[in-house]
């Protein structure tokens, strides 16, 4: 079925990646494995992270912010030149989804390790691509286009029936967004998503949608290469988000069943062919409660919750991206899914303090293992995590034979792990895995908002736990003054020890040995 | 020996007696129980309860503070606590400081550490119930730190551009 010319193909020797923390990692890991260099970038406060000192070479973007570092084009190719490298990978956020930034890479003759600039063009601003889909066959939510005045407006919604949305051509991110419910407020709320429009993304373009009930969130990951084979791996469950922003992904999704999953894996191949896509995609749709799917928008990169795709198909995705940025044909025949798979997105952040941010020095942190376990993370003890950037710490994902073993494996998984010194949703994360919603596979986009006071309860046996905690820190206390901690009496004493520069000692030794005379 | 514990912000009376090498007996709140407790690394712990109840713990200390992390426990959950073991010294300052407040001054202190973006009172100024005194960012999240009773600003401990630890204290408004 697939072609399998192997001509034109490009072996990559090394790879910058223009970005940080657990992602750019999780690239090094695989560039690693296939015997390629990696080459990390860092920004003044990441200078010690994981991916800094993981990699084969690190240049320095000084400055914190992202205009200055990690958007920072003109310097960032300069290092892509200086360092030799012959490909980048943007990875996710940044300048993944960066169209410009993927021409010059063309133009300056480096590989870029996702789609053709024309291809993130088409599917970049939202109305484009649903005229695209549209055109193709791929059902979009019923709407308009770009909405020229309140007339058309008001027409639109009438034909669409209330509830609606109304969307910034622009937006993202659940920015930029209303649903209306009401004819009477259907102007005030026109006017109002024009001027954010504007004010955040710089273009007053808005456009109306249907609103759906109940929505799930469901998207197809696929694969395509460079002579217009494309795979599909499936789809991955993305219904549970808090502010637009996934907390917890699974695979296979409860919801659908064979056919829909044949359907919605149809329309995101017609999707990625009619926009000329090469690399690694994932095209999100909206699913309602009648199973109908609606194209909501494609990710023309390596989405964030890729571990669980392989670890249902067992592949290696940025190997795959890696594989066909060199021009390899794909040569993926009978992936079958195998178990299921959850993904629990920890953040630095505190639930019990309305979800604020929560960096800072990780004190202690003891990760998770045993069967079935994966943990992305650019974190470790000692690590301050920085405050200039997300609060996202660790990608934990659990394998089972089934739903219920995966799940109940998550539960255990988020059990040992150990995190002091900042405040992060672990707790969170379990109250969500132990809601019967949650546990039944019936849940949609609004379950975290609907069950959020039940869900921020803390469990009853915690206030039996004060007491054993209480006498534990009295313990402590007095160990402490009776020096009967190990390792904390060693710190005490090293601060009284005069500090002697290990290369220095070894120095000395050997001039004074016998090898240099 | 005895000490004063702060949880949740309650004080709690602890008092614990070494009965032997490993045996600690512990009263909290006049409830008494027998611990069984070994340090095994610098940063972890174990215990066993009255009732045999094996905890494993993870913990980290600070000057005057106890982090903890409960391990293991038939909940699957994952308990922490925060627990203050303050001298005479500090307490007597946390306790002026409960006073102050119940006097009517409200001081002004943020949960989240970060950056503070920008300071929006001068002091001497009067203030509404919900007026915004400082904005914090961290993480690409602002934070608006307003005033519950409003009042007069007393006083202002920060400045714009500087960072801020957690609990740090910001401001304090009287009546």
């Amino acid at each position: 079925m697939f072609q399998t010319q192997k001509t034109n193909i490009k072996r990559i020797k090394k790879i910058l990646i223009p970005n940080r923390g657990e992602i750019s990692l999780r690239i090094q890991r695989t560039c690693r494995e296939l015997g390629i260099l990696s080459v990390a970038v860092f920004s003044e406060p990441d200078r010690q992270a994981l991916h800094v000192r993981y990699a084969d070479e690190a240049y320095p973007l000084p400055g914190s912010s992202s205009q200055e570092t990690y958007l920072n084009q003109d310097l960032l190719f300069k290092i892509i030149h200086q360092c030799g490298a012959d490909a980048v990978h943007p990875g996710y956020g940044f300048l993944s989804e960066n169209g410009e930034f993927a021409q010059r890479c063309k133009e300056e003759g480096i590989l870029f390790i996702g789609p053709p600039p024309e291809a993130i063009y088409r599917m970049g601003l939202k109305t484009r691509s649903r005229e695209l889909m549209k055109k193709a066959g791929v059902p979009i939510i019923p709407g308009t286009g770009v909405l020229n005045s309140e007339q058309e407006a008001i027409e639109a919604a009438e034909k669409i029936g209330y509830p609606i949305l109304i969307k910034a051509s622009a937006g993202g991110g659940g920015k930029g967004m209303r649903m209306v419910d009401d004819p009477s407020r259907l102007l005030p709320s026109y006017e109002a998503c024009k001027k954010e429009g504007l004010s955040s993304f710089g273009n007053p373009d808005v456009y109306m949608e249907k609103y759906l009930s109940k929505p799930r969130h469901i998207e197809i990951q696929i694969l395509a290469d460079s002579y217009g084979n494309i795979t599909h791996l499936f789809e991955r469950e993305c219904s549970l988000q808090r502010r637009h922003q996934k907390i917890i992904e699974e695979t296979p999704s409860p919801f659908i069943d064979e056919s829909l999953r044949a359907d919605m894996v149809n329309a995101a191949i017609k999707a990625a062919s009619v926009c000329g896509y090469v690399n690694a995609g994932t095209i999100e749709f909206l699913v309602d409660e009648f199973r109908n799917f609606y194209f909501l928008e494609m990710n023309t990169r390596l989405q964030v919750e890729h571990a669980i795709t392989e670890m249902l198909t067992g592949l290696d995705l940025v190997e795959k991206q890696i594989r066909i940025a060199e021009g390899e044909p794909l040569d993926i025949k009978n992936v079958s899914p195998r178990g299921s798979v959850v993904e629990c997105r920890i953040y630095a952040e505190d639930p019990m303090n309305e979800f604020l941010p929560s960096p800072g020095l990780v004190k202690s942190l003891t990760l998770p293992s045993g069967p079935g376990i994966r943990n992305d993370s650019g974190i470790y003890q000692g690590f301050t995590i920085p405050m200039e950037y997300d609060p996202l710490i660790s990608k934990l994902v659990t394998w089972g034979e089934d739903r219920e073993k995966a799940v109940n494996r998550m539960i255990r998984a988020l059990q040992e792990y150990h995190l002091l010194g900042i405040r992060s949703n672990i707790q969170f994360l379990l109250k969500i895995l132990k809601h019967p919603g949650f546990i039944s596979g019936d849940y949609d986009t609004h379950f975290i908002p609907t069950h959020l006071s039940e869900l921020l309860e803390p469990e009853p046996w915690e206030v039996k736990m004060e007491s054993v905690a209480l006498a534990t820190a009295a313990i402590l206390k007095m160990m402490k003054s009776e020096n009967a901690i190990p390792g904390q009496q060693i710190k005490q004493s090293d601060q009284n020890t005069p500090k002697i520069p290990g290369w220095k000692l070894y120095g000395r030794i050997y001039r004074e040995g016998s090898i240099i005379k | 020996m005895k000490y004063t514990a702060i949880l949740n912000g309650k004080e709690r009376n602890l008092e614990i007696v070494k009965e032997s090498p490993h045996m600690y007996r512990v009263s909290v709140d006049g409830e008494i129980c027998l611990f069984d407790a070994r340090a095994c690394t610098y940063d972890l712990f174990s215990i066993l309860g009255c009732d045999n109840t094996s905890y494993d713990v993870a913990f980290t200390l600070e000057e005057s503070r106890t982090h903890l992390i409960f391990r293991n426990n038939p909940n699957n959950s994952n308990y922490s606590f925060t627990i203050d073991l303050p001298d005479e010294r500090m307490l007597k300052i946390r306790r002026a400081k409960i006073d102050e407040e119940k006097s009517g001054t409200e001081i002004i202190n943020t949960s989240m550490p970060g950056k503070v973006i920008s300071v929006m009172v001068k002091e001497g100024q009067n203030v509404a119930p919900g007026d915004v005194i400082v904005i914090i960012e961290a993480m690409k999240m602002q934070n608006e730190i307003r005033t519950r009773r409003g009042g007069r600003v007393k006083s202002i401990h920060i400045k714009e551009g500087q960072t801020v630890e957690s609990n740090a204290e910001l401001a304090k408004i009287e009546r």
